[in-house]
């Protein structure tokens, strides 16, 4: 999640807590709504102590259907992927029906920024509420001027998924890369040592450290990792001879190629198309006996494969798939 | 009468010749950023086909077309790509922090779809001022690039790649941003080479497989080029034993003037910073 400084005094505060936080407050707010209902029944029946607490405001329809919607990509004060709450007023202010319009159909539109998704699910009576509440609470507001700020975060380059980014790494050699193989699936790759090094989960990386001034910074894994592999799991000594030799790119994502010892080795790493997951492919070549894999033991994570057994961590691949074989790492329920 | 006029008209050629002989050799254009993109350059190089290949500071290589004027993206993702090298309009070689890469494209969609290590074998310590530039390349289709050396600004990471140098201040007190490298930054030397040919130039036979350090003494040789003579040029970068940033004609065997690189000369034994200066003239 990325952190969000700054605030408008007049905007709720829940703008700028963490996207959980805030669906946790929607569902907060949802129970008080039903709440009302809920008094009326006990008005009926005696009770011992009047009520005597006000539930919270509940945050306006159209304030709630942003956090729901909107606010993953519009920060109320800034540029984030999108315009803010306050341009957006600007632009919008009394074109109420332009709004909902663009919000079901919008059209590339800003230079260097990613285009919009259609909020066709959403109806346009919640639009309309959306958009009253945006030019309310924005009227007369100026955008915050952010120092530092990676003006780059939001293009294409950047939010495209999948994407490879060979970066100074965190927990990995300096000839790490960076690989978002889907929207929350993600791995760092030693192109140095040959070898996976982590798997997390969530929203990528942050490469500005890196890239703000002269590379003497890490980049930032944003997410949970579920992954840290502590060694090749293909059979290698400690120094046995590795040599990266590139990458071939299809459909957005590397296949590494590489020697390790006596073997030329390509390696894939996919998501899985349905649920949380990434599916690794190896392909092996002058392989002198049959290989077994030996798995990092990893507490967030399942192996699995249709293409052999696993005794604990120990996988032997099939006959007839000795030299090609996929094994399915899945986050643990 | 003849021979007057052919005179006056040699005189008259020879004073244009004694204008400024640059003034028709190039003109200026502006070229718009594609939106998007950091727009710090790393490299440049004409396509033979008369494009613009350009690499930038996120690893994107993007190639203009001036005859319609726009961009299109080649490749992405290198880590600080600071020289290219246009072998085609659809093969690039280019020379990031990590590795000499050549870009291909092998299906014709105008994106590179094979990213091939031509060569790594030098070292990284993971300091932030070991750039990579080049590639150059000679009438024979050899290969050149140089390596900069780290800065004391900052240590080296707990992982490197390639083997370590001992003549020096002990890898273990240099982990960047700890105490122990606090301590020891001064005795590290301003700009250090402790990883293999941080410092040098290296000769790469064309397919990358034959590997010859060429030349060293440099600190950030930026530049690296060939001039219509065949003779290659370096640029060095203002700094410790560098007064200024100069040109270096620079052969197989010579050394440069910044001692750090020195380290990794064949049967070297002495830490860099303990050569005299009239041992290093």
């Amino acid at each position: 999640m990325t952190v969000r400084a700054g605030r408008l005094d007049h905007l709720s505060a829940t703008h700028l807590m963490p996207r959980s936080t805030r669906f946790a407050l929607v569902l907060v707010a949802s129970l008080c709504a039903a709440l009302p209902a809920q008094q009326q029944v006990q008005q009926q029946q005696p009770h011992k102590e009047p009520a005597q607490q006000q539930p919270p405001t509940p945050p306006e329809p159209g304030e709630q259907h942003y956090t729901m919607y909107c606010a993953s990509c519009h920060m109320p004060d800034r540029f984030h992927v999108g315009p803010s709450l306050i341009e957006i007023g600007k632009l919008y202010g009394d074109k109420s029906d332009d709004f909902v319009a663009w919000c079901h159909a919008p059209q590339p539109k800003r230079q260097g920024v990613i285009q919009m998704p259609s909020m066709a699910h959403v109806q346009k009576a919640q639009l309309l509420q959306i958009h009253s509440w945006v030019v309310a609470s924005t009227k007369g507001k100026e955008e915050v001027v952010v120092k530092n700020a990676d003006r780059f975060r939001a293009s294409p380059s950047m939010r495209r998924r999948p994407l490879v980014q060979r970066i100074f790494m965190p927990q990995a050699g300096p000839a790490a890369i960076a690989v978002a193989a889907s929207d929350e699936g993600h791995f760092c790759w030693d192109a140095g040592e040959c070898r996976l090094r982590y798997v997390w989960k969530g929203d990528f990386i942050d490469g500005w450290p890196v890239w703000r001034a002269n590379g003497n910074a890490l980049a930032k894994v944003v997410g949970d990792v579920l992954l840290r592999e502590a060694r090749t799991p293909l059979p290698a000594d400690e120094d046995a001879r590795r040599k990266f030799l590139g990458y071939r790119m299809k459909d957005g994502l590397p296949t590494f190629r590489y020697r390790l010892g006596s073997m030329r080795v390509e390696e894939r790493i996919t998501p899985l198309l349905d649920g949380w997951g990434l599916e690794r492919r190896f392909a092996l070549q002058g392989a002198s006996q049959p290989v077994k894999l030996t798995m990092t033991a990893a507490p967030k994570m399942t192996y699995t494969s249709e293409d052999g057994t696993f005794d604990g961590l120990v996988f032997t691949p099939s006959k007839g798939k000795e030299r090609a074989f996929t094994i399915v790492m899945e986050e643990k329920e | 009468m003849r021979s007057w006029l052919f005179a006056l008209a040699c005189l008259a050629g020879a004073a244009a010749a004694q204008q400024d002989p640059w003034t028709d050799a190039f003109t200026f254009e502006r070229v718009e950023i594609p939106p998007g993109i950091d727009p710090q350059i790393g490299g440049v190089d004409t396509t033979p086909s008369g494009k613009l290949a350009v690499c930038f500071h996120r690893g994107e290589v993007l190639i203009y077309d001036p005859a319609a004027a726009t961009w299109a993206p080649f490749a992405e993702g290198l880590h600080e790509p600071l020289g290219l090298l246009a072998e085609s309009d659809a093969s690039m070689l280019v020379m990031q922090r990590s590795e000499l890469t050549r870009l291909r494209d092998t299906d014709g969609d105008g994106l590179a779809d094979d990213y091939e290590t031509v060569f790594d074998g030098f070292g990284m310590s993971g300091n932030y001022h070991e750039f990579g530039f080049g590639p150059a390349q000679d009438a024979d289709g050899n290969l050149y690039v140089s390596l900069g050396t780290a800065s004391n600004g900052a240590g080296v990471r707990r992982e490197i790649r390639g083997p370590w140098s001992d003549l020096g201040v002990p890898r273990g007190q240099m982990t960047t941003g700890t105490k122990e490298w606090r301590q020891v930054r001064e005795a590290a030397g301003r700009m250090y080479s402790r990883v293999p040919w941080r410092g040098w130039v290296v000769q790469l036979s064309p397919d990358g497989e034959q590997v010859t350090p060429w030349a060293c003494g440099f600190r950030t040789p930026d530049g690296i080029g060939f001039d219509a003579d065949g003779r290659l040029l370096v640029t060095d970068n203002q700094g410790d034993w560098l007064g200024t940033s100069k040109v270096h004609h620079v052969r197989q065997g010579h050394f440069h003037g910044h001692p750090a690189s020195l380290v990794w000369r064949e049967g070297w034994d002495r830490p860099a910073l303990e050569v005299p200066v009239a041992e290093l003239e």
